[in-house]
């Protein structure tokens, strides 16, 4: 069942300078117990598109501009305002990037997590407290902690608080917008580890934000890259990282500096990803791409999503009559 | 936290003792000398400087000021009103209470008013709430302070018969002069939350609590105001000293025996003992408005608080982290 | 937090606390009712407005003059003369010099008591006039010999004097009569706080800030043709507030100073109310300071300014009809000693002459006039520059505020100025204060002669005839030494409501205070 199904989302922010088109028309889906790995550059629209999910962009000057957004058969665009907040931290919850300013410094974090708690199951303080206890206990933060404040924890404890705000009500969906990037590595394996732990004991699934390749190969079972507001390569983490299609995710694979093989210089992806107010027509890609000798086609039309193999969507022209040779060898119809 | 309470109020001394010696130089250089003042107009040159010596005016300025000074700590009197011939210390005493009502509840009357204004106007931005709220804020500000007390007596005192025009007889006496000192600091009290609100309201931790899905109200009061409220603690702080030091205008206007008509009447009688023990007593109440700030901070922010208590929390964290919780 | 909870709680309670305190001090009614000086079956009461507060009750020490109104109420003196001579007894029945040259007086008390009821004693009138040394009064009783005086008996005082003074008795009437066992018992104090009344009336209520309450002393000998049983005495600095009380009927009369209001009342704008003039014996005038300065010693030049201003028109034309023209340089005190010598004619031509004597071309004498922003001072000052340039003289016009331009008159750094005559019934007392080494020179005159006069004049033990001869010399010397410009005498204005009757009578002539045992309805 799929817990999360997002349908063509275009988000734009009307500006003074122009229209920003930050999301232009994805799709992606989460099953239940599922986590996908969402991978792109810095400016890419993957964070505008997890706090879309979770109406979180300010409209104006945001603006949903078509698309659904299907959490458990309800499109979350059309839901009421009530509706909405009794969804968010207890169906659907989200990690930050930057655990340093995410917490209210004038209060304890017992009280943060306290507060989600009591919202949301109406319990007692007493209870609330209980379960609070036990959440901090489950990210390793000792109980007598309860009554301090943020600033006197590090980078580190203050995600795990984050962590545990957010996995307080037991939600069904998490977003982790790239928790671990303002971390150092060892850190970073720490926290990724407890998120998974987390995960599997509550049957969460997941949507993890990231630009590092080797994080969601530990942690997710399904892939999306995002450029320029697309996305542009989807499927499993096999598809992606052993049947990589795309020039994009090709050339990002190829810029990552290997452990075995000895280089001189590392082979970046030419060019700079596009300025969101003014993107190029046809294949946003096409302007870095190696592979556009065909320029023609892919300067002028916009590549629909082809499915290379069941699961696996590329969106490049290139790709075309690679599927039709697959559909003639199956001998469907085009 | 003790500690940092008593070393404050340490620290006020020195700031009262440097206003006492301004004041007193400025008296002493004047040409007006007080003994001319006592005799009265009338009096023969013997006979003020018969008194000139009697009060030990004829001695050098460092042992003038050391003897007013002498006088406060053994005597705890701060000398006898030229004119009056009564304590000062007792003519402040029986006055400070009439400013201090209408102070207090002046202060408190404006943050009623500026801070929800304030609030309205950072949740609304840029809507007609927020132009109204400030356009009426800024013109309350803006009208001097003599001309709305005079507008005040004349429309609720004379016309409508509401309240009385002057004096302090009852209760209701009252109401009009803490009205005028409260409407001028509204536009300050206004602004300042109103900013403060605005930056708080950017902060990541307030997409944090939206996200946890809880009431606006909620978001607004818990997670906003509380981060907003250092500024406008310090507005209001300001404020409260203002008035409580008393405001001439309104005093005059609506003859209140307070502490600024004291002043006032003192410098313009040429009475300059009564003056010192005004600028005195305002001074301190000053420093103290600003130390209750200070301690009001530590009060909101849990970062300030640990501040002030350096050094003796120190020793207490390190018991409490344990061993293999590096991070 | 528990802490901010509590900050919450604390800071309400401070505000009800703060409240309640505003109401447990009140009386709690609203006292506006008007029925006080036209219905009340009972007690009459009186309410007025007063500009100044009282500082002390103590008629010798007390140095302001919102006391002097309540002293004049609570404290009787021995007797009181009028502008034309006539004796009011008060505390005294009456009075003799028992020897020849008038160094021996006797006073006969009257049998009235103070307000506690205890007898007014010769003791009290003794020890007031010893008290009065320590005081700015102190000249009235220079002349008392303290150790040779006596209390005949408690009805009958016997003065011994070291010399005779045509003007003692005028200097004995301006003196209150102090108990002197409340002294004793407690001093500066007590008799300036909790003083014992041997007037018209007691002092039944004085606080900051609360209005002053005087009742009728049933005490006093007089008590039975007093109007009001009550006064009660407002104090409010600011002059719009007072007037405001006083439209809305909070008084029966008001004092009054500024023009706007004076016209208000005038014009019929308050309804129930006018405005009451009351005479002082108080005279506005230029003068030249002819004794630190060399620039006016020249009479000429004098007499150019004298006659090259056009003195009149100035008065008629800046202060209105209220106000008469001043015609003597010294004084309007006392009509026995009151010499009308005119107005300085205004001869253009004749001034040019007088100027060009002196030996000044046009434009080539200057001086600065230093004068306080008060009352009509300006206007006159720029009228005067006006006049006198067309005379060829050039006058620099300083303004200042009251107490600084005060000041400087103290030091006697003013060449000229506008100065007023004001403080005493007596013109021996209106000379002796301009006289005193405390006056600034710019009101003395730079001339021997005329200083020996007003030595003369004012120590005389001569008889009527011969001091009103004295004063009138006098007179005649200060007009013709043109350093004294007189310009106008002044009024005192309040606001009353139609229902009192005029009470001109009651304005003391020289002070502008009332009299409230002299108010009636």
């Amino acid at each position: 069942m799929e817990i999360l199904n997002i349908k063509d989302l275009k988000i734009s922010f009307n500006t003074d300078t122009g229209v920003v088109e930050a999301v232009n028309g994805i799709s992606l889906s989460v099953g239940e117990g599922e986590s996908l790995g969402l991978v792109g550059e810095t400016g890419a629209g993957k964070t505008t598109t997890a706090l879309g999910i979770l109406r979180l962009i300010q409209c104006p000057p945001g603006e949903f501009v078509k698309g659904e957004i299907f959490y458990k058969g309800q499109d979350i665009l059309k839901m009421k305002d009530q509706e909405l907040r009794d969804m968010r931290g207890a169906e659907i919850s989200m990690i930050f990037q930057d655990p340093m300013s995410a917490l209210n410094p004038v209060m304890t974090i017992g009280e943060q997590i306290s507060e989600v708690i009591l919202h949301h199951q109406k319990c007692t303080k007493e209870e609330a407290e209980r379960q609070m206890l036990a959440m901090l206990e489950q990210v390793r933060i000792p109980a007598e902690r309860a009554g301090e404040y943020p600033y006197q924890f590090s980078g580190g404890m203050k995600q795990r608080v984050i962590i545990a705000i957010a996995l307080a009500c037991h939600p069904k969906l998490l977003i982790a917008d790239e928790p671990t990037t303002a971390l150092d590595v060892t850190i970073q394996a720490q926290v990724l580890e407890m998120i998974n732990a987390l995960k599997r004991t509550n049957h969460t699934s997941m949507l993890l934000i990231t630009h590092d390749l080797g994080v969601v190969a530990e942690s997710c079972e399904k892939v999306a890259i995002m450029y320029a507001g697309e996305i542009v390569e989807s499927g499993s983490v096999a598809d992606i990282f052993d049947a990589t299609a795309h020039p994009y995710t090709k050339g990002l694979f190829n810029s990552i500096p290997s452990i075995s093989k000895k280089m001189d210089r590392l082979k970046p992806i030419e060019g700079m990803m596009p300025d969101p107010g003014n993107l190029p027509t046809g294949c946003k890609f096409h302007p870095r791409c190696p592979f556009a000798s065909d320029l023609e086609t892919c300067a002028a039309e916009e590549p629909i999503a082809y499915e290379v193999t069941p699961g696996h969507f590329v969106r490049c022209h290139r790709c075309r009559s690679w599927v039709e040779e697959l559909k003639v060898e199956r001998g469907v119809g085009v | 936290m003790l500690r940092y309470i008593l070393k404050r109020l340490l620290m006020m001394i020195p700031v009262l003792v440097g206003v006492v010696v301004v004041v007193f130089t400025i008296n002493y250089f004047t040409s007006i000398s007080p003994a001319a003042v006592i005799c009265g107009s009338m009096a023969t040159d013997e006979q003020i400087a018969a008194k000139e010596q009697e009060l030990g005016l004829d001695k050098p300025y460092l042992v003038q000021i050391g003897t007013y000074f002498f006088n406060i700590i053994t005597k705890g009197t701060l000398g006898d009103s030229y004119i009056y011939k009564t304590p000062v210390l007792d003519m402040i005493a029986s006055r400070l209470p009439n400013t201090i009502r209408i102070g207090l509840c002046a202060s408190v009357l404006s943050a009623m008013i500026g801070i929800p204004l304030g609030i309205l106007a950072a949740v609304k931005q840029n809507s007609s709430l927020d132009y109204a709220s400030t356009f009426l804020a800024i013109l309350t500000g803006a009208i001097p302070s003599f001309c709305l007390c005079l507008l005040l007596q004349l429309l609720f005192a004379m016309k409508l018969h509401w309240f009385p025009i002057s004096g302090v007889k009852t209760w209701q006496s009252y109401i009009l002069p803490i009205v005028s000192v409260a409407l001028m600091p509204v536009a300050m009290t206004m602004r300042m939350t109103r900013s403060a609100m605005l930056e708080a309201i950017r902060q990541d931790y307030v997409r944090t609590a939206r996200a946890k899905g809880l009431p606006e109200k909620t978001v607004i009061w818990n997670h906003t105001l509380k981060n907003a409220l250092i500024p406008i603690i310090t507005v209001i702080g300001m404020n409260i000293g203002i008035s409580l030091t008393g405001s001439i205008i309104v005093e005059t206007i609506f003859n209140i025996p307070g502490l600024g008509f004291l002043m006032n009447s003192s410098i313009s009688q040429k009475d300059f003992i009564t003056t010192q023990g005004c600028v005195l007593v305002a001074a301190f109440i000053m420093t103290f408005m600003t130390l209750l700030t200070d301690l009001v901070y530590a009060v909101v922010d849990p970062r300030i608080k640990s501040q002030y208590t350096k050094g003796k929390k120190a020793g207490k964290k390190s018991k409490l982290i344990k061993g293999g919780d590096a991070a | 937090m528990k802490l901010k909870k509590s900050l919450a709680l604390l800071l309400a309670c401070v505000m009800a606390m703060a409240l309640a305190a505003c109401s447990s001090d009140s009386s709690g009614s609203n006292a506006v009712s008007g029925d006080s000086a036209t219905g009340g079956e009972e007690s009459k009461t009186l309410r007025i407005g007063m500009d100044t507060e009282p500082t002390s009750m103590n008629p010798v020490l007390s140095t302001s003059g919102g006391g002097a109104v309540v002293n004049n109420a609570i404290y009787g003196c021995l007797w009181d003369i009028t502008c034309d001579g006539a004796y009011n007894y008060n505390l005294a029945e009456s009075y003799e010099y028992t020897t020849e040259d008038n160094t021996e007086m006797v006073i006969h008390l009257r049998d009235t008591s103070w307000d506690d009821g205890t007898p007014v004693t010769a003791d009290d009138v003794l020890f007031s006039f010893q008290y009065y040394i320590n005081g700015a009064n102190a000249y009235h009783v220079m002349n008392i010999d303290f150790d040779k005086s006596y209390a005949k008996d408690d009805q009958t005082v016997v003065l011994e004097l070291t010399q005779a003074s045509s003007t003692f008795t005028e200097d004995l009437a301006l003196l209150q009569i102090i108990s002197k066992d409340l002294y004793d018992e407690g001093g500066d104090d007590a008799v300036g706080l909790t003083p014992k009344c041997s007037g018209a009336y007691t002092l039944a209520q004085w606080s900051t800030g609360e209005t002053i309450v005087l009742e009728k002393n049933t005490n006093w000998w007089n008590a039975d043709q007093l109007t009001y049983d009550r006064i009660e005495i407002s104090c409010v600095t600011e002059e719009t507030t007072r007037m405001l009380e006083f439209e809305s009927g909070e008084y029966d009369i008001v004092y009054l100073t500024g023009k706007d209001n004076i016209e208000k009342l005038n014009n019929g704008e308050v309804s129930g109310a006018h405005v009451q003039y009351g005479d002082i014996q108080c005279i506005t005038y230029v003068s030249l300071n002819t004794i630190d300065f060399d620039t006016f010693q020249d009479i000429n030049v004098r007499k150019a300014i004298a006659y090259g201003v056009d003195w009149q028109t100035i008065v008629e034309s800046i202060c209105g009809d209220g106000y008469a023209m001043a015609t003597s340089p010294l004084f309007p005190a006392a009509n026995w000693a009151y010499k009308d010598e005119g107005v300085y004619e205004y001869n253009l031509d004749q001034a040019k002459q007088y100027l060009a004597d002196a030996g000044y071309g046009e434009g080539e004498f200057s001086f600065t006039m230093r004068i306080a922003d008060e009352d009509f001072n300006a206007e006159i000052a720029e009228a005067m520059q006006a006049c006198l340039a067309e005379v060829g003289i050039n006058m620099e016009v300083s303004v200042g505020d009251s107490a600084t331009v005060k000041e400087e008159n103290r030091s006697n750094t003013i060449q000229c100025g506008i100065s007023k005559n004001m403080g005493a019934n007596d013109p021996a007392g209106v000379i002796n204060a301009r006289m005193s080494s405390a006056k600034p020179n710019l009101t003395k005159f730079g001339d021997e002669t005329i200083q020996n006069l007003l030595d003369e004049a004012c120590t005389s033990t001569a008889d009527q005839a011969t001091r009103t001869e004295l004063f009138y010399e006098l007179q005649d010397k200060a007009w013709d030494y043109c350093s004294t410009f007189p310009l106008y005498e002044s009024k005192v204005t309040f606001g009353a409501v139609d229902s009192l009757a005029d009470f001109s009578n009651a304005i003391d002539a020289s002070s502008g205070y009332l009299h409230l045992n002299d108010l009636v309805e």
